[in-house]
């Protein structure tokens, strides 16, 4: 079933074979709820009308400055909220609908680390309650076997296994993402969606935590969804990068293609704002984006980046534009292509 | 939020705490309460009386209506009383006095035509001269049909009135009635003023009742802000002569204790005294207490609905099983009577030889055992099957009634009967014990007794359905004797009749008769003149003055 | 890099592990350092266990009655004196503190219950039950507390169930707006998320995730509450509608010792309830604060 599923639809990829996750126009609006009643009054289109896929294995990164609806794409995959339109396909399956009762058994599939440390993790709960509750929730194993896999994982993650008992408030902001990195590894998913978890720590811890998650990506053959919201994150460890501006995918391409290549207005001014880390790459000029991010609640019309946009013309504040592919793996969303 | 409001309540009550201890510093006097006799006279006139000065009335109870023909509170009538005069007044002996007229009542002999001559030159406090024609507009009231007044029921007797001159009124009776002089005494309506609203309306008419009531007594009603105070000045041309006092305020107080502790602060000069504050009055230098047998008894009223009291022996032992005497010298400090009857020794028709119940339990028991009443296992007493116990009920503010709910619990208690003290507000209370409900086991609560000592009211079986008597007493000589007792003229032959009721009320005990109390009143030093009647708590103001 | 790098983690975490402290006793330590609570404890302490043991330790009969003997002075048969009607103050004050403390602790206990259901399903699903339930409680609140707790009393005729009925019923609101708002945070924290990824229900979330940490407030005011009642219980023994005699409760030995004579004769007797109402109501507010302070997450969080 799922095998006719996956060719009738619409793929952006060319081989669907290796494709773990499938987003179609993707939507996420927000009501705006106002007066005694509480009735509508409008909506933030958070995520509208996003597309893209994930293959086995990869690390998929997403950025775009903050507040353009990266985190609501994450937790609308995963379920946590409740999309307004599009499709999920995880596995070729649609799993935009389902309902909680049908979806458990996807939610050990797919798992979430998130960007708070501080908040990600009950502060009433020893660790090793927090690393159990996946078992209890989803009755598996014995209580000894619990406990082995706990302490496994805690391993795993870095930590001395004999940490179990103690309370987060123990642990500093590093060792939290670790346990919060355990505790999604413990249903053993094959999606992992980490929203910024590395950008609430000291730049020194980053690339501890970095690594940590590299290793396990092998280790468990981990496919990773890496939001963050400046490319420089991103770049040592995605495969592949899309790029996102108020609820929009702007550009999807490789991580090497994306960098050398950058075709969308917004992609090359995000690139320019990276830190350079080699001489050579001094010499492009910074482009400084005008004006503020509109508000995703009245979002301009045509294409969204217009306003900013050093590039636009007339059409683009008329007419959305597409997103399609310029080359093979190479997706822009540009009338400057057409 | 909640800590902020339980902070306030708290620091209330100690602000509470520390007005008490702060105003009662001073250590008592350690007095015998008990030597203190009735009747004490305590105003020895200090010199001439003198005009002038205000003196302020110290009150709890807020007055609904100014107007003698429609008010059912005694805080109204309070007012009415310095605001109207009548033909006749009662005096502290409880005669019937003259007052507008010149003299009592000429009767004629076969006793129907009552005939009064009135003081010429009597004014209202607007300047017209009150008549014979005001009088008569005042008692057709009570004889008119569209009369919605409580008193219509006191004047079955009277046929007609009519004013033979400007200064004449005569009283036509259809049968002789031997309590119509007491009637005789009701507020005198000014005609110039109310002839024109029609009498159905004239219950509702607020522009005399509340705003403006105009009388011919003593006192000219000036402002009455509700809640804090009520004033009235000195009628200037009042016909006994300007009162000494250029006026008399009343000042309203939540409750007793605010009042002590008015009267302590000199705030006010006068208020009727509750009992269980003699000893703190007492302590005042600045305070006389002045004391009198009042018209009154308090009871335990008995629901001879309920199967529990149907039987007269255990109605006696109930009695028998309550120490009244016990209760009258510690609760009520010595400052009263234990009651045999439902008649105050004040009244002509007093009877002190009937039966009584004095306190013995041993007795009670017997009598219950004859009504077949045992103990049961818990000691608590049984018939066929069925426990002795009951409610019994009180309105709260009175604090005496309260407490002896509590402890005839316990004397009741001790011969194995189980009693519930309740109480409920005024309002509901009476809603409760009275028609159509008599939804109640036991009542403790009090009669002011009616000049006149006829029955009727109270113990006629007529007056079950609608009237006062809501223990459901019957008795077919009670009933006679409460039909004919108002047609005997002599009062010697009236006297004896009413005493046979007194003594077989007495014998079956529908209440347990308790006490019959005295009225204590505080009064300022500096108050002089001041009578004390048995009944009316605003008795001959004009006569009283300030010695400042 | 990897390795010996979590070693060195290991080692750091390894050296706190001697002086790990357990949530509890931090509170415990936090809340042993308010002196004026501790103080609090104690006395509550005290006082409940006297009111309990009442039956085994009241020298008296507290509804005995001895008219010869009113108002007595404390003495060696009558330790805190007698009351206007000759019963024995002391064991009065023991009986009507068990009347009292019921009053408030079942009364809280009925409005921390109903007021954390309701906050807790208005908060975590929001939307058109959030907005009915709040609405419902703005109505409840908009009435004068003091004057709807005299008429339903009044009206209900008082008794001590009437009294934590009536109780509960109008004061869960500040308890639901309070878990409200807790939730309303609560619910987006992150591990509540995380909490829902791994399929966790929402009963489960509610109670086993969010309460634990919403209830921190709630004992607090649920603390502060309990005196709160037995100062309204007295408040209402005022205009006679408290507890009915001649069982005791601090509220009506207060009122029935309201009089100037009383005052001026015999101080003892309004003197020890009102001492007792002062002294367990202080008791359960400095408790509180103290817990206010042991209980604050971001005390426990740093
Ligand atoms: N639960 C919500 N209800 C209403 N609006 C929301 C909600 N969550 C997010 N939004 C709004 O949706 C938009 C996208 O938010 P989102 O958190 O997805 O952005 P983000 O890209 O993750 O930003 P950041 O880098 O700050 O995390 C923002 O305008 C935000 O205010
Ligand atoms: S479509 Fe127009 S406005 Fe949008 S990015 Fe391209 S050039 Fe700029
Ligand atoms: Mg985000």
């Amino acid at each position: 079933m799922t095998e006719t599923l996956k060719q009738e639809k619409n793929s952006i990829t060319q081989d669907k074979s290796d494709v773990l996750l499938e987003v179609e126009g993707l939507k996420k609006y927000f009501p705006v709820k106002a007066g005694l009643l509480q009735k509508t009054v409008g909506h933030i289109k958070a995520v509208d009308d996003v597309s893209f896929a994930i293959k086995k294995g990869e690390t998929f990164g997403l950025v775009g400055e903050s507040g353009c609806g990266k985190s609501t794409t994450g937790r609308t995959l995963i379920r946590l909220y409740e999309p307004t339109d599009g499709k999920i396909l995880f596995e070729g399956k649609d799993i935009s609908g389902l309902n909680e009762k049908q979806l458990k058994p996807y939610r050990k599939d797919i798992q979430m680390v998130f960007q708070d440390p501080y908040s990600s993790l009950n502060p009433r709960k020893t660790v090793g309650t927090i690393l159990e509750e996946p078992f209890r929730v989803h009755k598996l194993y014995s209580k000894a076997e619990r406990k082995e896999r706990v302490e496994h994982l805690l391993e795993k993650v870095g930590l001395n296994p004999d940490l179990r008992n103690r309370y987060p408030h123990e642990f500093s902001g590093g060792q939290r993402q670790r346990i919060g990195i355990a505790r999604a590894l413990t249903l053993n998913p094959k999606l992992i969606i980490g929203d910024e978890p590395v950008s609430a720590l000291d730049v020194s811890i980053q690339s501890q935590v970095l690594n940590i998650m590299d290793d396990l990506q092998k280790d468990f053959g981990l496919t990773y969804l890496f939001i963050a919201h400046d490319l420089g994150v991103v770049k040592h460890i995605s495969d592949r990068i899309g790029v996102m501006y108020l609820g929009r995918m702007m550009e999807v391409a490789p991580k090497r293609e994306l960098y050398s290549n950058p075709l969308h207005p917004y992609t090359q001014a995000l690139l320019s704002a990276v830190p350079k880390s080699h001489p050579s790459e001094v010499k492009k000029e910074r482009i400084i984006l005008k004006g503020d991010v509109p508000s995703p609640s009245n979002p301009p019309t045509g294409c969204v980046f217009h306003t900013r946009c050093p590039k636009a013309m007339d059409h683009c504040k008329v007419e959305v534009p597409k997103l399609q592919e310029l080359e093979p793996g190479h997706f822009v969303a540009c009338h400057l292509y057409n | 939020m909640k800590a902020t409001k339980s902070i306030f309540i708290l620091v209330n009550l100690i602000f509470m705490l520390f007005m008490f201890l702060t105003a009662c510093g001073t250590t008592p006097e350690d007095t015998d309460t008990a030597e203190r006799g009735a009747d004490e006279e305590v105003d020895e006139p200090t010199g001439d009386p003198q005009y002038g000065g205000t003196i302020v009335l110290g009150t709890s109870g807020e007055p609904v209506i100014f107007n003698a023909l429609y008010h059912q509170d005694s805080a109204s009538a309070d007012v009415t009383d310095l605001i109207f005069a009548g033909l006749t007044y009662t005096d502290e002996s409880l005669e019937v006095q003259p007052h507008i007229a010149k003299d009592n009542a000429e009767i004629s002999d076969d006793g129907l035509e009552w005939t009064f001559e009135l003081q010429e030159g009597v004014l209202f406090h607007d300047g017209e001269e009150l008549t014979a024609h005001d009088v008569v507009f005042t008692y057709n009231i009570f004889l008119h049909e569209d009369y919605t007044g409580p008193r219509a029921g006191s004047f079955t007797s009277l046929e007609s009135v009519e004013a033979v001159d400007d200064y004449t009124v005569k009283f036509t009776l259809r049968e002789p009635d031997a309590r119509f002089h007491t009637l005789t005494g009701y507020s005198i309506l000014p005609e110039h003023i109310l002839g024109d609203v029609p009498i159905g309306d004239l219950e509702d008419y607020n522009e005399f009742n509340i705003e403006n009531p105009i009388g011919a007594g003593p006192f000219k009603f000036e402002n009455w802000d509700p809640g804090q105070s009520l004033s009235l000045v000195a009628h200037e041309d009042y016909f006994e002569g300007r009162p000494y006092l250029d006026g008399v305020t009343f000042r309203f107080a939540s409750d007793s204790n605010a009042l002590v502790l008015l009267l302590e602060t000199g705030d006010i000069d006068h208020m009727i005294a509750p009992t269980s504050e003699l000893v703190a009055i007492e302590t005042y230098e600045h305070v006389n207490l002045s004391s009198t047998l009042a018209l009154r008894y308090d009871y335990i009223g008995w629901n001879l609905q309920n199967p529990l009291f149907e039987d007269v022996r255990v109605r006696q032992a109930l009695t028998h099983a309550i120490d009244r005497q016990e209760i009258t010298e510690t609760v009520l400090e010595g400052q009263a009577e234990v009651a045999h009857a439902p008649v105050s020794p004040l009244s002509w028709a007093y009877n002190e030889d009937v039966a009584r119940f004095d306190y013995d339990p041993d007795r009670a028991l017997e009598l219950l055992s004859e009504a077949g009443w045992e103990p049961g296992e818990d000691g608590i007493l049984e018939k066929d099957g069925e426990k002795f116990s009951f409610t019994i009920l009180s309105n709260d503010g009175n604090t005496t009634r309260r407490d002896i709910g509590i402890i005839v619990q316990q004397y009741l208690g001790q011969i194995g009967i189980e009693v519930k003290p309740e109480q409920m507000e005024w309002g509901a209370f009476l809603d409760k014990i009275n028609p159509p409900n008599y939804d109640f086991d036991a009542i403790v609560l009090a009669w002011g007794l009616a000049l006149d000592p006829d029955p009727s009211a109270i113990w006629h079986s007529k007056e079950i359905e609608n009237g006062l008597n809501n223990i459901s007493y019957r008795n077919d000589r009670i009933d006679e004797i409460s039909d004919i007792n108002t047609t005997i003229i002599d009062q010697d032959e009236r006297a004896e009749l009413l005493g046979e009721a007194w003594a077989i009320l007495a014998e079956e005990q529908p209440y347990t008769f308790l006490y019959y109390p005295n009225q204590f009143v505080a009064l300022n030093r500096d108050v002089q003149g001041f009578t004390h009647h048995p009944r009316v708590d605003m008795y001959k103001v004009n006569e009283w003055w300030l010695n400042r | 890099m990897g390795k010996p790098e979590n070693n060195v983690i290991q080692q750091q975490s390894d050296q706190t592990l001697g002086k790990r402290r357990s949530l509890l006793s931090i509170i415990v330590a936090k809340f042993m350092q308010n002196k004026l609570a501790v103080f609090g404890l104690f006395t509550l302490a005290i006082i409940i266990t006297a009111c309990v043991l009442a039956p085994w330790i009241a020298p008296h009969d507290p509804n005995f009655q001895n008219l010869r003997n009113r108002l007595a002075p404390p003495g060696p048969e009558f330790w805190l004196g007698t009351d206007h009607l000759g019963r024995d103050l002391f064991s009065r004050l023991l009986h009507g503190g068990q009347v009292s403390l019921t009053v408030g602790f079942v009364a809280m206990l009925g409005a921390v219950s109903i007021g954390t259901t309701i906050g807790a399903i208005a908060g975590f699903f929001g939307g058109r039950v959030d907005a009915f339930l709040m609405r419902l409680v703005d109505v409840i609140i908009s009435f004068p507390n003091i004057f709807l707790l005299i008429t339903l009393v009044a009206v209900l005729e008082p008794s001590m169930e009437i009294l934590i009925l009536v109780f509960a019923l109008l004061s869960w609101t500040g308890t639901s707006r309070l878990v409200r708002g807790e939730f309303l945070t609560l619910k987006n924290r992150e591990f509540v998320l995380a909490a829902r990824t791994i399929g966790m229900s929402n009963t489960r979330i509610i109670f086993g995730q969010i309460l634990p940490s919403a209830m921190g407030p709630v004992i607090v005011a649920a603390t502060l509450a309990v005196g709160g009642f037995i100062l309204a219980e007295s408040t209402l023994s005022f205009l006679g509608l408290g507890i009915q005699p001649p069982r005791a409760s601090w509220g009506n030995m207060l009122t029935y010792s309201q009089s100037v004579t009383i005052f001026r004769t015999a101080v003892w007797y309004p003197t020890f309830p009102g001492l007792m109402i002062l002294i367990t109501v202080l008791c359960f507010n400095f408790i509180g604060d103290g817990l206010r302070d042991a209980l604050d997450p971001r005390v426990v969080e740093k």
